[in-house]
């Protein structure tokens, strides 16, 4: 594999032989500065956004949320997703895993230029492209992650979206049925006034 | 090598897309600090004013006088402040935090600040304290205020006591020590004793009222019987100067300001994320229930038995 620019270059443009190298190599390191690189960078442009419309008591506990929760799904979806993978005759490894998804935040650096952009437009236009910029970037991670996901374990798209989607899934499996439990209890409970 | 140039472009665009946020950042709060030089300040007085720091936290700031005091020396010490306008949304409170409140609006006053009232839904009682130490009044014709008077609320469970069976003794080191127990009647020594501390008080915020409103003290003390008045009444009686809404205070403040055009508006006080996704918290049942309690407090104590505290002294 070569320097962390081409490491970079392919995440972004070539994502599928990218992916394949970085899950290949496992370079922790790099992927460790590229994550806190596209988790700092956007909070960045956050911490001004949010400046600017007035909602400064919010931003330490926006920000604090944020880097507790990034943090939180990058090393719980890792360890999860790799479980899942496993389940479904997956062949890669977790740490592969692991440092794949820390490449696939890579995107979210470029929020900021977009919001730059958007802030010299017109008001009437400015939320409207601020929104397209954010689905943008997240649809763009979310690709990534699929593809880290199907190249770690040689899955194809389908498979990994199911893996991707399973936790999402169970969630609401386990929450459906404590409802129906829920419910059936509510129902048979005397009624104490 | 071109993959390397690619990365170094888009980071040196990140870079410069970075240094313009912060600059328009630090721009924009420019532009405020020119507009800021006419700056309005809004300090809010919600709920039962009680002295103390009430209840801070990382997802709110409520109650407590030392909180609405941190507020008033903000606006003080903020050179950008002309003038500030209290928000009263309050049935009133304990006389020294009143008091204490009232006193530094008057240094406030003394430093060259503009200070205005505008009454919410209830003003009365501490809440008419605090506004008799502005300049200027605005009520709602509907607003509640007055009450302009003192009570100290007493419960004798003397009888509950005898059915429960619970007898209270006492070793006390003077005659005076247990005055206002529940367990036994007052005595008359004791009833003038709270009875002149209550005029005493009474008097402390009819001279607060008539130094105020600049009215004769004769005259306050026959509107000060305790009796609650609507915004419209006071408007009359000479209690407030004008109806109208904030927006009207705001203006109004402007104008003792000398403020010219739009003034840039700077409410004091942590706006919690929680307040920010749930609205405010003291709606206007919330109020009347207060007053309606703090009402009801005197004839029903429904608390411990009493010890003459000064928080225990209401400004009714």
């Amino acid at each position: 594999m070569g320097n962390v620019f081409d490491v970079l270059y392919d995440v972004l443009f070539q994502p599928k032989i990218a992916m394949q190298m970085i899950a290949d190599k496992k370079n922790i390191l790099q992927a460790v500065i590229v994550f806190f690189l596209s988790l700092v960078i956007p909070l960045w442009a956050l911490y001004f956004g949010m400046q600017d419309v007035g909602m400064s008591a919010m931003i330490p506990f926006v920000i604090g949320f944020k880097i507790v929760s990034s943090m939180f799904m990058w090393f719980m979806g890792a360890a999860v997703w790799h479980l899942i993978a496993e389940f479904f005759g997956g062949r890669g490894t977790g740490l592969g895993l692991f440092t794949t998804l820390g490449f696939a935040q890579f995107p979210q650096v470029f929020i900021v230029p977009l919001w730059v952009i958007a802030a010299l437009l017109p008001a009437s236009l400015k939320s409207i492209m601020m929104a397209v910029a954010a689905l943008t970037i997240f649809g763009w991670s979310f690709f990534l992650t699929i593809t880290a996901i199907k190249e770690v374990y040689e899955f194809s798209t389908a498979k990994a979206m199911l893996v991707m989607i399973t936790p999402v899934l169970a969630i609401l499996v386990v929450c459906a049925i404590a409802f129906t439990f829920i419910g059936s209890a509510v129902t048979q409970m005397p009624m104490w006034l | 090598m071109y993959k390397k140039s690619v990365i170094i472009v888009i980071g040196i665009v990140i870079v410069l897309s970075l240094i313009g946020l912060a600059f328009h950042g630090l721009g924009a709060k420019n532009k405020g600090k020119v507009s800021q030089s006419n700056t309005i300040g809004i300090i809010y007085v919600d709920g039962v004013i009680i002295g103390g720091r009430g209840q801070s936290s990382v997802l709110m700031e409520q109650g407590g006088t030392d909180q609405i005091i941190k507020q008033i020396h903000q606006a003080r010490d903020d050179e950008s402040v002309k003038a500030v306008v209290l928000r009263v949304n309050s049935p009133g409170g304990s006389a020294a935090a009143s008091q204490e409140v009232g006193e530094e609006l008057k240094k406030l006053r003394a430093q060259g600040k503009v200070v205005v009232t505008s009454m919410g839904d209830v003003a009365a009682s501490g809440g008419y304290w605090l506004a008799a130490c502005t300049d200027k009044i605005y009520a709602n014709p509907t607003t509640l205020t007055g009450s302009i008077g003192v009570y100290m609320p007493y419960a004798n469970w003397e009888e509950l006591y005898k059915k429960v069976g619970i007898y209270q003794e006492k070793i006390k080191s003077g005659p005076y020590k247990d005055i206002l127990s529940p367990e036994r009647q007052m005595t008359d020594a004791e009833r003038e004793i709270i009875q002149v501390m209550v005029d005493d008080i009474y008097n402390q915020f009819v001279d607060v009222v008539a130094q105020g409103r600049k009215m004769d003290k004769e005259q306050v003390k026959k509107l000060a019987d305790g009796r609650i008045y609507t915004g419209n009444q006071a408007k009359q009686l000479g209690l407030v100067d004008e109806l109208g809404n904030m927006y009207d205070a705001i203006d109004g403040a402007s104008q003792l300001a000398g403020i010219e055009g739009k003034p840039t508006i700077k409410e004091f006080g942590k706006t919690s994320p929680w307040n920010m996704l749930f609205g405010p918290s003291e709606k206007i049942s919330t109020l009347l229930e207060q007053f309606l309690f703090q009402k009801a407090g005197n004839q029903l104590n429904l608390g411990v038995p009493l010890e003459a505290a000064p928080e225990k002294w209401q400004v009714k």
